[in-house]
């Protein structure tokens, strides 16, 4: 099942004079097991939009839906919050905060205890998770304050994808690690969706978003500017210098090559090597 | 996490507001020894009551301080000066005042009803002049007042400096420490934490799941904080000097000169047992 | 006159008793340089930064700054001509504005009450945070907050500017923004020092020299278009090079034989 917003508006401290309007009128489907990327400023609502899909804002008014679960303004108490939050995860900015626990292994079984598993299914799971992200088990018994940067990541990644969520939202998952761990991390999402994970992706990095995206959402000032296919978004020039986003230096090479004769089609370029993939098809060096 | 509406700064130019924060300070005790006054008779407390009252009002609205904030904060005092009556009923008062005759051997005195009503006057004026003070002064500025105040206490070798220091970080950090709080809970609540509901020891867990990583990362902050704060030259035995500098201006003495006219006056008025309802009824007979 | 800011001679450093992160490290710096030192996370990176301000104190060997030997008693006197920008731009802002916390640094040095003012408004116009002057860091975003920090380094008016990854938790946007201050910096004052460590390839691009560390060891130490031909050895310690000098790579391996390194450069190339 997709997520779907309609007519949805997130209104922040609502009635007061810091009264702020995050999301206007959203109208969105998000496609089941897309690689969905978020883009937009800062402040121009992504994270009030992901966190409206698993019922940590309650819209102001319109509905999501998410697996069939409606989400709207009239539910005070969602009854059936819990089974939503089972099937949606949600990883936060620098989610390596919310490590607690005295083990790494407690610590991502920690989310199916919440939701009424049993511990040894629990550490089962947790075991199943740790190992899809690649963390050894000889950290399994270490403390996760003992780790480094990267594998604290890993662990609170692994916390969340626990319990299979149908649904991996990631607010920007990438933020702070280097270049090769940032490769790692991005595998390992694009090895979750293979799994039939639908991933939502927030970020700031447009090389990750043509490379690994199905779809791209762009948000400004709370609004909906744009749902498409990746590098739709670059083809129009006019249209895509006024939403201020950073080209990826693959497809601004593409587009100057193709001003000089060239005749790629951007809809092929996702990296470097398919980028040479498409110059080497081109006539001249057939 | 926002509802916290008392000891709020408000941004205006307002005469209260450009006064001198250290002569805030002390207007403001000054005022609240004014409220705590006795006068020679109930309908004299009541009078000068309501003198203060119209004088702490017109300085709420010459401050952009709003009355209607004001009593919605009593909201939460309403309990407690009902249980301040229901003890002051049930406590022998004084016979001379008054009673009523409920049954046999219960009298309710006047004295409960005026003792009520002074201890609910004076919180309302309290409450007032201190959401003055909070809502017209930053609180980096009291910081700085305080630090003034302590100042004897050097001489102690109590680190009046430091204590400052800290209590202004504090208060520096107070908002994002707020923040981290609310994403915290959040990222819990995605793992199937609920902070509202279940049993005690689930709430427990609940807690911790809280309670550690935010230790965790105020520890953190705390850390990168001292670094900062180091290699920008900050050494707590060194002399510095001050960018924020209180200046005693005119308007300070002027309504200082106001504020002490009044306690003199209200003084007077005690030491010389003057009552002005006694008084009007005399020139009358 | 000393032309070296910064020498390292052969120092050992780990932060506990049986942690070794630099055994054996030297490397100095010229005045009015701008050196990137590049490395991935946990390489030892940060933990130089910290050395050379003197927020730890090295087991072995000598850092000499501006030709004096940093000790416990001058540190005081050289901090004063280092400034560092550290990374999280939330944990660095000490005051309760910008204003205050441009001055923070002004009150240590024991700047006059009276000048402080107009230093305050010449370094917030120099990181254009002029009209922010009573914002408090909540109301700005990540990339104002590093301005701001960066102002309140330079109102102490350093000689060696450090920025240890300032601009890793920072949008695009943010990251642009530091990027052209650092240059705008650079030719206002062709005596200022920088030393950036960093993430950012294309920032390292533009450095004068590029300095790569791998577990506390330099293993590169160049310009960087010596630096970032050297493609083998960058992948042996898990760094990225370039776009234009990855593409350069992918098309000679591809059989298409380019010689340029620039965007432009393979532009022509390409078309010819």
């Amino acid at each position: 099942m997709p997520v779907v917003f309609s007519h949805l508006n997130y209104i922040y401290s609502i009635k007061t004079p810091m009264e702020f309007s995050a999301l206007k009128d959203i109208n969105l489907q998000i496609e089941d097991n897309s690689f969905t990327m978020i883009v937009g400023h800062t402040g121009s609502g992504k994270s009030t939009l992901v966190q409206q899909i698993n019922a940590l804002l309650i819209p102001t008014s319109g509905i999501v839906d998410v697996n069939g679960i409606v989400v709207d303004c009239n539910v005070k108490k969602l009854k059936n919050i819990k089974e939503l939050r089972k099937g949606v995860g949600l990883v936060f900015q620098f989610p390596e905060y919310q490590l607690f626990e005295e083990t790494v292994l407690k610590d991502v079984s920690f989310g199916p205890k919440n939701f009424g598993v049993d511990n040894k299914k629990a550490t089962e799971l947790a075991k199943e998770a740790l190992n899809l992200v690649g963390i050894d088990e000889s950290l399994f018994d270490k403390s996760p304050f003992e780790l480094s940067g990267g594998q604290k990541r890993r662990v609170a990644i692994a916390g969340v994808i626990t319990l299979k969520p149908k649904v991996l939202i990631l607010d920007e998952p990438t933020a702070g690690l280097d270049p090769q761990g940032s490769r790692e991390m991005m595998k390992l999402f694009t090895k979750i969706k293979e799994q039939g994970t639908t991933i939502i992706m927030i970020t700031h990095d447009m090389d990750n978003v043509i490379r690994y995206g199905t779809d791209v959402v762009v948000l400004a000032k709370g609004e909906l500017i744009k749902k498409c296919r990746p590098y739709e978004l670059f083809l129009d020039q006019d249209s895509f210098n006024s939403l201020s986003i950073d080209e990826p230096l693959v497809i601004k090479m593409a587009k100057r090559l193709n001003q000089n004769g060239y005749h790629i089609s951007l809809e092929n370029v996702i990296d470097i090597d398919s980028l040479v993939q498409e110059i080497k098809k081109e006539k001249r060096y057939e | 996490m926002n509802n916290i509406t008392l000891g709020k700064y408000v941004p205006y130019n307002s005469f209260v507001h450009r006064l001198d924060p250290r002569y805030k300070i002390f207007a403001m005790i000054l005022l609240m020894v004014c409220i705590f006054l006795k006068f020679a008779s109930i309908w004299m407390n009541f009078i000068i009551y309501g003198v203060l009252a119209i004088i702490i009002f017109s300085i709420m609205i010459s401050s952009h301080v709003k009355i209607l904030a004001l009593f919605k904060q009593l909201k939460m005092m309403w309990f407690m000066i009902l249980f301040i009556l229901v003890i002051n009923v049930l406590v022998p008062g004084d016979e001379s005042l008054g009673y009523f005759q409920i049954t046999s051997n219960w009298k309710i005195y006047f004295s409960a009803i005026y003792n009520t009503l002074y201890v609910a006057i004076r919180l309302v004026l309290m409450l007032g002049l201190s959401m003055v003070l909070t809502a017209t002064t930053t609180p980096l500025q009291l910081t700085g007042a305080l630090e003034w105040y302590m100042y004897p206490l050097k001489f102690i070798r109590f680190p009046v400096h430091e204590v400052a220091m800290m209590i202004s970080l504090a208060l520096r950090f107070i908002p994002t420490i707020l923040e981290e709080t609310d994403r915290i809970m959040k990222a819990q609540a995605s793992r199937g934490v609920d902070f509202q509901r279940g049993k005690l020891k689930e709430k427990l867990r609940a807690i911790i799941s809280l309670i550690i990583p935010l230790f965790v990362s105020a520890f953190q902050r705390s850390d990168d904080l001292a670094n900062a704060m180091e290699a920008r030259g900050y050494n707590p035995q060194a002399k510095r000097t001050r960018y924020r500098v209180n200046k005693w201006h005119l308007r300070d003495s002027f309504s200082m000169f106001f504020i002490l006219l009044i306690l003199g006056g209200l003084i007077t008025l005690i030491v010389t047992k003057f009552d002005l309802v006694a008084w009007i009824m005399s020139i009358c007979a | 006159m000393e032309n070296k800011a910064i020498e390292i001679s052969e120092i050992e450093f780990g932060y506990y008793k049986d942690q070794t992160i630099f055994s054996n490290l030297s490397l100095d710096v010229n005045v009015g340089e701008y050196v990137c030192v590049i490395g991935h996370n946990g390489s030892g990176k940060s933990t130089l930064a910290k050395l050379l301000v003197g927020l730890n104190e090295v087991r072995k060997g000598e850092i000499k700054i501006f030709g004096q030997v940093l000790n416990e008693e001058n540190i005081y006197s050289l901090r004063k001509k280092i400034g560092i920008v550290f990374q999280n731009p939330d944990n660095q802002f000490i005051g309760s504005t910008v204003r205050d916390d441009i001055a923070f640094g002004l009150e240590n040095a024991c700047v006059k009450h009276e000048d402080m003012e107009e230093i305050i408004h010449e370094y917030a116009k120099k990181v254009n945070m002029e009209e922010f002057l009573d914002k408090e860091p909540g109301n700005l975003s990540g990339g104002q907050k590093q301005r701001v920090a960066i102002a309140g380094t330079l109102a102490m008016n350093p000689s060696l500017l450090i920025m240890d990854e300032s601009t890793s938790m920072l949008d695009p946007k943010g990251k642009r923004e530091i990027r052209e201050l650092t240059n705008m910096l650079r030719q206002e004052n062709k005596k200022l020092t920088i030393i950036s460590i960093t993430h950012d390839i294309d920032e390292a691009l533009q450095a004068d020299r590029v300095i790569v560390i791998n577990q506390g060891e330099v293993v590169l130490n160049d310009k960087p278009e010596v630096v970032f031909k050297n493609e083998e050895k960058l992948k042996e310690v898990k760094l990225d090079i370039p776009f234009s000098y990855k593409l350069n790579q992918v098309l000679n391996k591809n059989n298409i034989k380019v010689d340029s390194v620039d965007f432009e450069g393979l532009v022509k190339e390409l078309c010819q």
